[in-house]
């Protein structure tokens, strides 16, 4: 058969769509194979970039470039499809003003925090930081110093920078920005199952007869899971599709059941669905009695401001929000007895029959419910509660742990899951759900490390809100950022973080592939390597594992963020920054490099070179001489083995689309928490929530409180903030791709139209976005992807011209610490009618 | 800032792409008739169930952007996935290449 190039490319397109979509085509088109040689591209597979999902695409490389993707149709999470982001993986690597070389401030030669950014060699820009790091140390002792990772890190590279920091710099001031999207989501599971991530799996999808969106656009934010929902369906037109939103967004278009709810209404919401629950008899009370225990938590908790605000001054137990006592169900029962569906309703203004209809889905014993949700309810100043809400329902009615019956928490960041929770980059954590301030923990953590006892300090870091604020406070001297864009990202730029990266006393270091907004407020900028530019590791939401390989080098002199935190360590003296009475304990450790004694440890190092894969380059294991990913993983997956969070071993998962944990002789877990189907559950006892001393789950009694700002006659609109699809998180990727940017070329406002009117606007009339804090000017948008409710504003954090975040409030859940980008209030002011 | 020198240019390349577009079952003729008329898309495949393989041709990225967000525009359309996407130098595009069915060592098949 003779083909073009391009026939071959669109037979191959047709048939790579024919078979994720289960479809057939002509014999002819389903006989043809890629062959490597024939079109001279090498293919291989590799998680996606960008969202928590997972997806697997597959990459086609020549001439050391990325050319063609396509969905993996090996993998099970995304099974050939691949959304809009993943579309543009391989341009993301490419745009024009990709970092290749470190840039220092500088003025007359010199270091100088007022001067402009000159190239310099990696020698000069790691000595300034081992300079920094130690003169910081010395003079101010290690809470002086700090970290603000991510959910993209690797999970080799959050594994290398936790040790660095706990052990190395012995400094808990590490948290990764998964604290602004994940955090009341691990608070969550915590409180209720004493232990993180979810108990279900996407396989769900296909077994529930209703799904419940609460507080997540998932025909935006998560696209190839939205299309199994969307399957689902279609194929089976009994199921029921719930959206609840604060306003109407692409995912009403599958709804049945659609509601648009006032901001924060949504905890009289679930307790009205609670006491439904009870009211009608539908509590699996064999489930309930042998599963589950009832506890109330402590209330009135503030709202994570700094401590002189009135509002945490008047607070009763913000210093003591992570608390509770039991209770009997028969209390349960009269503490929710007064959200009744009068209530709920009046204060979310869903219509009762709609609200009933919700709460009916849960209550039905016949229906297997799959409940979804992300930043609405996590980035919430009760959105640990809103977690513990959403199980409380699951757990009133049993559906839970068997196919189809998931409370199932979206995460938003690639390793989200297998970075920032699992490896424990959080700064009160350590790796496997250990927690600083656990001794045994503490212990546990050292021996793996072989460091003497007392290397990792007990006392929690500072979290991303407190690290930003520490710097303005001058209480941080150093402070190194690595694939993350806080000063875009972080809340109330105009008032602490901005001002706190430009504090005189402050040295800043972001490493990035591109001059983000933080990598320009920076000190000194490290160029790093992207995704495949480097081996690398994610775990998504579903605990799910997945590995990929090099497949090109990065541009210039950009680095790992591996490479670059253990080329620091290699020039930063034990002796230099740890106290005389460690050193005391291990004095062989005198004269060595923090590089030394966290990563030739005799473990990390344990693998040699032609361990690597002959196929692939691996810069890091050639610099370093050995096989450092491996080692790494090694090292970390002992933290887990028997405890629930077992791995696999790491050869394996280069082999495979993944696995999900506890990986137990072999065997990945799909159900938790089940017999049969969670190798931890004993058998007898039908299911075992052991993540909790008495093997239940907890469910939960908390009240309404309000926001930390409500709107008011000075600032009358409620200011939400989110993604759209086409720009993902904060755009610095995605907005170096000519195409994407296009599609959503400035950052809008989307409001009501009749509440534009009578402000005197027109769709395209661009306004002063105004609340206490700050102002942004924006462009009206009153139709499009999002259909606002009269009260209510939207706008986009994607945008560095743009900065949304000068607008809204650090306000944080105090339990999570994670802040509400969903709520604060604004007023809107005329600039230019248009 | 320092520019990263980027080699393939917009005006010599060729960009074919797959899409999967799901719509609602009685709204997949009419989805066929729109896109009869247009000659940068290509029908492959079709499931009355609300399934429709499309693969498409363009000279710019920006192009498939555009067809994904008309397509999800169109009336009764749920959702519109991509699946495959390669660029290649417009100049090789009519290249002939003979096919020979051989297994592919990670997976990649057809």
């Amino acid at each position: 058969m003779n083909l073009t190039r391009r026939e071959f490319a669109k037979a191959n397109a047709a048939a790579a769509a024919a078979s994720a979509a289960g479809m057939a085509l002509p014999a002819a088109a389903e006989n043809l194979i890629t062959n490597d040689d024939l079109t001279e591209l090498k293919w291989s597979k590799a998680p996606c970039r960008f969202c928590g999902t997972g997806c697997s695409v597959m990459v086609a490389t020549k001439n050391d470039r990325i050319v063609a993707t396509h969905g993996d149709n090996q993998a099970e999470v995304n099974r050939g499809l691949n959304c809009v982001k993943g579309y543009f993986l391989s341009k993301i690597l490419y745009g024009r003003d990709r970092l290749t070389q470190p840039l220092l401030r500088k003025r007359n030669g010199q270091y100088d925090k007022e001067g402009d950014f000159e190239p310099v060699s990696w020698d000069e820009a790691l000595d300034i930081m081992a300079e920094k790091f130690t003169r910081a140390i010395r003079e101010h002792g290690p809470e002086s110093v700090g970290m603000f990772g991510s959910g993209q890190w690797t999970v080799w590279e959050g594994y290398a920078a936790s040790k660095l920091m706990k052990a190395g710099f012995r400094s808990n001031n590490l948290d990764p920005n998964a604290r602004h999207c994940m955090a009341s989501a691990v608070g969550g599971f915590a409180r209720t199952f004493g232990m993180d991530e979810p108990m279900g799996v996407y396989d769900d999808i296909e077994h529930a007869d209703a799904f419940v969106l609460w507080g997540s656009n998932m025909a935006e934010m998560h696209p190839i899971l939205w299309t199994r929902v969307t399957d689902r369906r279609l194929s089976f037109p009994n199921t029921r599709v719930a959206v609840l939103s604060t306003y109407k967004h692409r995912s009403f278009d599958l709804a049945d059941l659609p509601m648009v709810m006032t901001p924060n209404a949504d905890i009289v919401i679930l307790n009205y669905i609670a006491n439904y629950i009870i009211q009608n008899d539908a509590v699996d009370r064999n489930f309930v009695d042998a599963h589950t225990h009832f506890v109330k938590g402590v209330e009135d908790i503030g709202y994570g401001l700094r401590p002189e605000d009135p509002r945490e001054l008047a607070a009763q137990n913000n210093q003591s929000p992570n608390e509770w006592e039991d209770m009997s169900f028969e209390q349960f029962a009269d503490y929710v007895r007064p959200y009744t569906l009068d209530r709920a309703a009046k204060e979310s203004n869903v219509p009762k029959n709609r609200l009933e209809e919700l709460a009916r889905l849960y209550a039905d014993p016949n229906k297997r419910v799959t409940t979804f949700w992300t930043m609405g309810v996590n980035q919430h100043t009760r959105g640990v509660w809103v977690n513990n809400l959403i199980y409380n329902l699951h757990l009133l009615t049993g559906k839970i742990a068997t196919p189809g019956n998931s409370p199932f928490s979206l995460t938003g960041q690639p390793s989200a899951c297998g970075t920032a929770r699992e490896v424990g980059t959080f700064s009160h954590r350590l790796p496997a759900g250990l927690v600083v301030a656990n001794e045994e923990h503490r212990a546990k953590a050292e021996k793996i490390w072989k460091l003497p006892a007392g290397t990792i300090p007990p006392k929690p870091g500072l979290h991303a809100v407190q690290q930003s604020r520490a710097l303005k406070d001058g209480v941080l001297k150093v402070y190194w950022t690595q694939v993350t864009n806080n000063i875009q990202a972080g809340p109330n730029t105009q008032q602490e973080t901005l001002p706190g990266w430009r504090n005189p006393e402050a040295f800043v270091i972001v490493s990035d592939i591109y001059p983000t907004a933080s990598a320009q407020a920076a000190d000194l900028i490290l160029p790093a390597a992207g995704w495949v530019e480097k081996e690398g590791a994610y775990g998504n939401a579903e605990r799910r594992t997945q590995f990929w390989h090099q497949l090109v080098n990065p541009p210039g002199d950009a680095r790992s963020d591996l490479w670059q935190t253990m080329a620091l360590a290699q020039r930063i003296k034990v002796a230099d920054v740890w106290p005389q009475e460690l050193l005391d304990q291990a004095p062989d450790m005198q004269d060595k490099t923090l590089y030394d004694i966290l990563y030739r440890n005799g473990q990390v190092d344990a693998y040699p070179l032609d361990e690597t894969h002959p196929d692939y380059d691996n810069f890091e294991a050639n610099e370093f001489g050995y096989y450092v990913q491996k080692g790494l993983f090694e090292e970390y997956r002992q933290f887990g083995l028997g405890k629930g969070k077992d791995l696999a071993e790491f050869d394996r998962y280069h082999q495979e689309r993944g696995l999900r944990w506890p990986v137990v002789n072999g065997q990945e877990t799909l159900w938790r928490y089940r017999e049969g189907s969670d190798p931890y559950v004993e058998a007898g006892t039908g299911f075992q929530f052991y993540g909790n001393p008495d093997n239940r789950a907890r469910i939960f009694a908390l009240p309404f409180e309000p926001p930390a700002e409500s709107p008011d006659e000075q600032y009358p609109f409620w200011l939400s903030t989110g993604r759209v699809i086409e720009h993902w998180h904060t755009g610095s990727m995605t907005q170096r791709v000519p195409e994407l940017h296009k599609a959503v070329p400035d950052a809008l406002v989307y409001m009501n139209n009749e509440d534009a009117r009578d402000q005197g606007f027109r769709r395209g009339s661009e306004v002063r976005l105004i609340s206490r804090r700050g102002e942004v000017r924006l462009r009206v948008e009153t139709r499009g992807r999002v259909s606002m409710p009269r009260g209510v504003v939207f706008v986009p954090f994607f945008d560095a011209r743009h900065l949304i975040n000068k607008v809204t409030l650090d306000a944080t859940d105090p339990i999570s610490k994670q802040t509400d980008f969903k709520k604060c209030a604004v007023r809107l002011e005329l600039v230019n009618l248009a | 800032m320092t520019e990263h020198n980027n080699k393939h240019r917009h005006n010599d390349e060729l960009h074919i792409a797959s899409l999967i577009v799901h719509v609602k079952p009685e709204h997949v003729e009419p989805l066929l008739e729109s896109m009869n008329d247009d000659p940068t898309l290509e029908v492959h495949a079709t499931d009355p169930a609300g399934k429709v393989v499309v693969v498409c041709e363009h000279k710019h990225h920006r192009a498939i952007l555009d067809t994904v967000e008309r397509l999800e525009h169109t009336p009764g359309v749920l959702g519109c996935v991509l699946v495959y996407h390669e660029v290649m130098e417009a100049r090789e595009a009519g290249q002939e290449l003979i096919a020979h069915n051989t297994t592919d060592r990670q997976g990649v098949t057809a």
